[in-house]
């Protein structure tokens, strides 16, 4: 049940392209066993309230599909996070296309594949690259 | 800091007034022409496909796609223009710039159509970039093999000077351009974005360029063939200028391993400021 939720969220939030990016960073097996391995791969790519964003939406589907029955779950951060969720709306629009943007982030050096180990420099060329174009592309988005 | 080269283009412009007398004696200057063209039209063309194509690819705006063909065309163009200027004559020359603003100015016309009228405003999937980038490309190889071969129609005699058909493909370019730039500052207005400023002012620096030329009628001599390259040049610069305004909206406040250049609102709200 918790793996599903995972699947879904971060496939709701992020897409099936951001869930693969997630997923490839940890199997979904340890991110649904150990929740701090969960909530750091998150931080990691999303940063502290990014990650918050999409554990709202994980617990929430939790929550529809155990119930109310909070004592069938025993993870920290999901105790917290799931009452919480219970009162949440569902994450924006902004906030998935936000979410996305960091996606792509993670991805880049993944996409470059043997420039893996390539200096830091020239990753943050790639990314600031990356989101030059996203910029400009918004520039035009804007004025339709 | 990120695409730290691109913080001396500011200075660009500035560089541009100093060499605003290069091309009064610009036919005796032998490579100078070649060299202005590159570093002002080419390098700012092959910088904003390449930001096109990559915007296209994450964006799926057939727009930013058709600006990028544009530029690639145009950039192209005027350089295989300025080689032919100094070793096969103007004929040959003008064989290759007028065709060749023409195919950018509908490119051109196209993004913005699609920018202000939404139309074609966003694709779903497919590989457009490669296939439009392609044939924006050939067009060029084409239209330069027409004229090294001849096969092109006659825009520019040596005796008589520009032809009705060079004058009628210049007009046609420069209503593009202009058409273009007018449909680009209703944009501008609309959103008070200054990536599309920049791309305005770079259209219009374009069409008084090409106009110049058209004013000129071939003659390189001229003042007007002169300040028409001139503006070439700015509308190269401003063109480079919007992509360097996208950068700094993107990644010039931030670094690090924060998402670099999206600010917090962006991060909140998926918009950049300006």
């Amino acid at each position: 049940m918790l793996e599903e939720s995972i699947v879904e969220g971060l496939r709701y939030v992020l897409g099936e392209s951001g869930l693969q990016v997630v997923l490839r960073q940890r199997p979904l097996q340890v991110l649904a066993s150990d929740p701090t391995e969960f909530h750091e791969a998150l931080t990691s790519i999303f940063k502290e309230a990014g990650a918050a964003i999409i554990e709202k939406e994980i617990a929430r589907r939790l929550l529809d599909k155990a119930g109310t029955k909070e004592d069938q779950l025993h993870r920290s951060w999901l105790s917290t996070v799931i009452i919480r969720a219970g009162a949440a709306r569902r994450v924006s629009q902004a906030e998935k296309k936000a979410l996305r943007q960091y996606v792509a982030l993670a991805d880049l050096p993944r996409a470059h594949g043997a420039e893996v180990s390539s200096s830091r420099h020239g990753m943050g060329m790639a990314k600031s690259i990356e989101l030059t174009s996203l910029a400009f592309a918004d520039a035009f988005k804007k004025g339709s | 800091m990120p695409l730290s080269a691109f913080a001396l283009t500011d200075k660009l412009p500035f560089c541009v007034s100093s060499l605003a007398y290069a091309p009064l004696g610009i036919h005796s200057f032998g490579l100078l022409y070649p060299v202005l063209t590159i570093f002002f039209i080419t390098a700012s063309s092959v910088v904003v496909t390449y930001v096109c194509a990559k915007a296209y690819a994450r964006e799926r705006l057939l727009g930013v796609l058709f600006l990028g063909c544009g530029a690639l065309v145009f950039g192209w163009s005027s350089l295989i223009t300025a080689l032919l200027f100094g070793s096969s004559g103007i004929p040959a020359a003008a064989s290759v710039l007028a065709p060749g603003a023409l195919l950018s100015g509908l490119f051109h016309l196209a993004c913005a159509m699609s920018t202000r009228l939404g139309f074609g405003a966003r694709i779903s999937k497919g590989y457009h970039a490669p296939l439009w980038l392609s044939v924006a490309a050939l067009s060029v190889v084409l239209i330069a093999a027409a004229s090294l071969l001849g096969l092109a129609p006659t825009f520019y005699s040596s005796s008589a000077g520009a032809t009705a058909v060079g004058d009628v493909t210049l007009v046609a370019a420069v209503l593009e351009f202009g058409c273009s730039s007018a449909l680009e500052y209703s944009a501008f207005q609309a959103s008070g974005s200054r990536v599309l400023f920049w791309y305005t002012a770079s259209l219009l620096a374009t069409t008084i360029g090409l106009a110049g030329v058209l004013l000129s009628g071939g003659q390189t001599v001229s003042v007007a063939m002169r300040l028409g390259w001139v503006a070439l040049f700015v509308g190269g610069v401003l063109l480079l200028l919007s992509v360097v305004w996208a950068e700094r909206l993107s990644g010039g406040q931030l670094a690090g391993d924060r998402a670099p250049g999206l600010s917090t609102a962006f991060i909140i709200s998926g918009r950049p400021q300006g």
